[in-house]
């Protein structure tokens, strides 16, 4: 149970007593919030004694009575909003003219209500005043963690813009220093280096608009129907020679059928599933990649025989920029959004992405598209 | 009289890094050991036993570097070995002043990339 300060201003003793009995009982609840609200109810007959005990007791909610010998009602809501206080007020005027109401609500009153008023008008404004309260609340809480996040974006982001641009400089400093002697031949190694971290750098930031395009929504879909071992073939093509530097097989089992997609859509899976399958696999190893219709679902399924993940890595995998990192991925280069774009343009389809994994034996993913094949 | 040739341990997941310190330092006459990971500098620490360690923040997660610093600080055991933080944030450690790691001994920040002449000078002035 939640508690919401409240404090009932009145010069009339048998009225703030009546308020409080009314209310003490009340209990708020948002439809989709578990918790409930109740009420701890403090109560004042001036308004100099309502200001300070705001300031010490942090006031939520404030039932207000316009007129008060000393300070008035309106000048208290005066201070309040001259001091941004976070309060919600109610105020209670004595006659409901359109005056009396502009007034209060210039002056930063949220609810008015007119003496003489029902238990039941009572209850319902100062259920919208504090409901009005919780949700402020939520939205400046989730506006805090907003910004957290993209901070943290930024922030791992650049990390990884930074990287490949130190070892490049690393390395053209070694080769300016001429650090392992006058042959220029040496330094070979270096500039081939330097050369792919450029290009995975270039990667990364090709990824990041991927990415924020996908999310954003602004990427116009084009979706036709192609056959879907044509597209796969092409895919296959593109890193053929990746693979057999390495001595891997890649082999493909896909009838012949038709899918309605986007195709550049299936192009992003295929690819982040293959060199995945080719990066992270072992000289010599195999890739296995399959299609088959489930109904009107396409189940894509590749499955290698790399180095495996362990359950803990498996769980971190879909997360930006994760990367599993360990004693035999240290040499692969990669940035980490991959699955983070596959996994967004599977659900683009509304579709399910799982992987299974085996430390030390391989890995299998499985893509399932639902309803694009007629 | 000669002296033996320090021990410097290159602790970072980038491979790069690691290749083009390694050049720089075993040109200097250093014995240079590597672990691309605070997991692997952990198992690797105590049979290599370095002079100086050049370490890496951001590994397998973003306070790795910090937290291996910290347990070569205050665990029971572990050698005292002065300690150069090498990062792409060194322009920026806040987190040193974080009250996680207000215990975390540093001898030296230096921002990634750092040229070979620098680095050469830190370690031997830290050595000295």
């Amino acid at each position: 149970m939640n508690y919401l300060k409240l404090l009932i201003v009145d010069d009339d003793q048998r009225m703030r007593e009546s308020c409080s009995m009314l209310l003490e009982t009340l209990k708020i609840k948002l439809p989709w919030l578990e918790d409930e609200y109740r009420f701890q109810i403090t109560e004042t007959g001036t308004a100099e004694e309502a200001k300070s005990l705001i300031e010490s007791q942090k006031t939520d909610i404030l039932l207000l009575d316009q007129h008060l010998p000393g300070i008035q009602g309106t000048d208290l809501l005066e201070y309040i909003s001259s001091q941004e206080i976070d309060i919600q007020t109610v105020m209670i005027t004595g006659n409901a003219t359109l005056d009396t109401a502009v007034s209060a609500a210039r002056n930063g009153a949220n609810e008015i209500l007119a003496k003489p008023f029902t238990p039941e008008e009572l209850r319902t404004a100062v259920t919208k005043a504090a409901k009005f309260l919780i949700l402020q609340r939520i939205v400046s809480k989730l506006d805090e963690e907003r910004k957290k996040t993209r901070f943290e974006f930024i922030r791992v982001l650049s990390h990884e813009l930074k990287s490949p641009l130190a070892a490049v400089t690393g390395y053209m400093n070694i080769i300016k220093n001429r650090t392992l002697g006058d042959d220029l031949g040496t330094y070979i190694p270096s500039i081939e280096r330097s050369i792919l971290r450029l290009e995975g750098m270039k990667r990364l930031i090709s990824d990041m608009l991927d990415l924020t395009r996908i999310e954003s929504g602004v990427k116009v879909r084009n979706i036709c129907e192609h056959v879907i071992s044509e597209i796969v073939a092409d895919m296959v093509e593109g890193i053929r020679t990746q693979a057999s530097e390495r001595k891997i097989s890649v082999t493909t089992e896909i009838p012949d059928f038709k899918i309605s997609v986007d195709r550049v859509d299936i192009e992003i899976i295929l690819t982040n599933l293959l060199t995945n399958a080719v990066k992270y696999n072992k000289d010599g190893g195999s890739i296995k990649l399959t299609a088959h219709k489930i109904g009107r679902a396409l189940k894509i399924q590749c499955l290698d025989s790399g180095i495996g993940m362990t359950e803990e890595e498996v769980s971190r995998l879909f997360q930006e920029f994760t990367r599993i990192r360990n004693e035999q991925t240290k040499n692969i280069l990669g940035n980490g959004l991959g699955l983070s774009i596959l996994k967004k343009v599977v659900s683009l389809y509304d579709g399910e992405v799982s992987v299974s994994s085996k430390y030390g034996e391989g890995t299998e993913f499985t893509v399932i598209l639902p309803g694009i094949i007629n | 009289m000669t002296t033996a040739p320090k021990k410097v341990f290159l602790v970072d997941d980038d491979a790069d890094i690691i290749a083009q310190n390694k050049m720089v330092l075993e040109a200097k006459g250093f014995i240079v050991e590597d672990a691309a990971s605070a997991k692997e500098a952990g198992e690797k620490i105590g049979s290599f036993k370095p002079d100086v360690i050049i370490l890496d923040v951001m590994m397998e997660h973003p306070r790795a570097g910090l937290e291996f610093a910290g347990k070569i600080a205050t665990e029971k055991g572990m050698p005292k070995i002065p300690i150069i933080l090498l990062t792409s944030d060194g322009h920026n450690p806040a987190w040193l002043s974080e009250p996680n790691f207000t215990w975390v001994k540093i001898a030296q920040v230096l921002d990634k990339p750092v040229t070979p002449e620098k680095l050469v000078d830190t370690i031997n002035k830290i050595l000295k």
